[in-house]
């Protein structure tokens, strides 16, 4: 039987290096992709979901077990991407480091309402669609953490909440306004 | 009519809410079009999203692994049995240690019994323990975690080293 994430997280606080090979084999891809949504950056998801690793070797004896293991890891992963926006801030400013799709020079709030989705019109309902993930590039780092969490993660609110270390009441406001945001960038009402 | 659901709209849409608070929303929406209307599009929105989650770029896994072991090799993989003798804590706890002794010494008066000098020394030896804790405050910037602090007096000494 394959050992959990909690009795392998136990035994590289052991420092045993073949569980620590193990943990990295299992949450490789999502670490990655987890950094990578929120920096939308692939060197930075790059550079952060390895340090997140690191960083796991060093606070493996941390890990209480009083959370999943999943969910204490990705809080590391999410933290170590909020510290890096805040002491990239004026990077991203200046230069707008973000990677960008097929639509990125088109700026999202400069654009028009969304146009409706003729079933038909397969390019444009795609390109209607990508605008989703493009305005959520324009939220606010937590905002886009909580949907990141819910919708590409699959997380309860309870779960989005536990990993941003906050109420699930404030994890439910971040979503409320994230998707209030959405409407408005994408030319919908912004109420209520 | 029942007040607006402000932000549990969202949780409504998104089935996070407990059986009450869901059928409190469920009452206003059948007399709030507005409302209605905002938890259709979000519901939209969240369905957009879903379908259309971005794939991340190809990673090539091999190479990623063995840069983490490279960047694991320059950063010393600290084991949880010899993480005590990293120079840091050594260097924190011999100034600390020092700096006891010399409070020690100086606050004993001369001539003073030996058993209290004994008692006094044993008291404060048992405050050494709270250098076991130096790994864990060291890491505090990582863990944001106060439970940590709050929990500092509860670490068994075993744990993390």
């Amino acid at each position: 039987m394959e050992p959990s994430d909690e009795a392998l997280c136990e035994r590289v606080a052991a420092g045993d290096e073949a569980a620590f090979e193990h943990l990295v084999e299992r949450y490789q891809q999502r670490t990655f992709r987890l950094a990578w949504s929120i920096l939308r950056n692939t060197e930075d998801a790059r550079d952060l979901s390895q340090e997140a690793f690191v960083r796991l070797l060093e606070v493996a004896g941390s890990f209480r077990g009083r959370a999943r293991f999943s969910t204490w890891f990705y809080r590391l992963v999410v933290n170590l991407c909020f510290d890096h926006r805040r002491k990239h801030r004026w990077w991203h400013q200046v230069f707008g480091r973000e990677e960008r799709g097929d639509d990125g020079d088109e700026s999202v709030v400069d654009q028009q309402a969304a146009p409706s989705v003729d079933p038909a019109d397969v390019l444009g309902r795609e390109r209607t669609l990508a605008r989703v993930w493009e305005a959520a590039g324009k939220l606010s780092p937590q905002q886009r953490a909580v949907l990141v969490l819910h919708v590409q993660e699959e997380l309860p609110m309870s779960e989005v909440a536990n990993v941003l270390g906050c109420a699930e009441a404030t994890a439910r406001v971040h979503l409320h306004r994230a998707l209030a945001g959405l409407r408005g960038m994408l030319g919908t009402k912004e109420k209520p | 009519m029942t007040g607006h659901p402000g932000p549990a709209l969202a949780a409504y849409v998104t089935g996070d809410l407990a059986a009450d608070e869901r059928a409190r929303i469920e009452r206003h929406l059948v007399e709030c079009a507005e409302c209605r209307e905002t938890a259709t599009e979000f519901r939209g929105l969240l369905d957009e999203l879903a379908a259309t989650t971005p794939a991340p770029p190809d990673v090539a896994w091999a190479r990623y692994r063995a840069e983490l072991r490279a960047r694991v090799a320059a950063r010393g993989r600290p084991s949880p049995r010899t993480r005590w003798l990293r120079p840091a804590p050594v260097a924190a706890m011999a100034a600390m240690a020092a700096a006891l002794v010399i409070i020690v010494y100086a606050a004993l008066p001369t001539g003073r019994s030996s058993d209290l000098a004994a008692m006094e020394y044993d008291g404060l030896a048992g405050r050494l323990s709270l250098i076991d804790h130096y790994q864990v405050v060291e890491q505090l910037d990582l863990l944001e975690d106060l439970d940590v602090i709050r929990d500092l007096d509860g670490l068994v000494p075993t744990r993390g080293g």
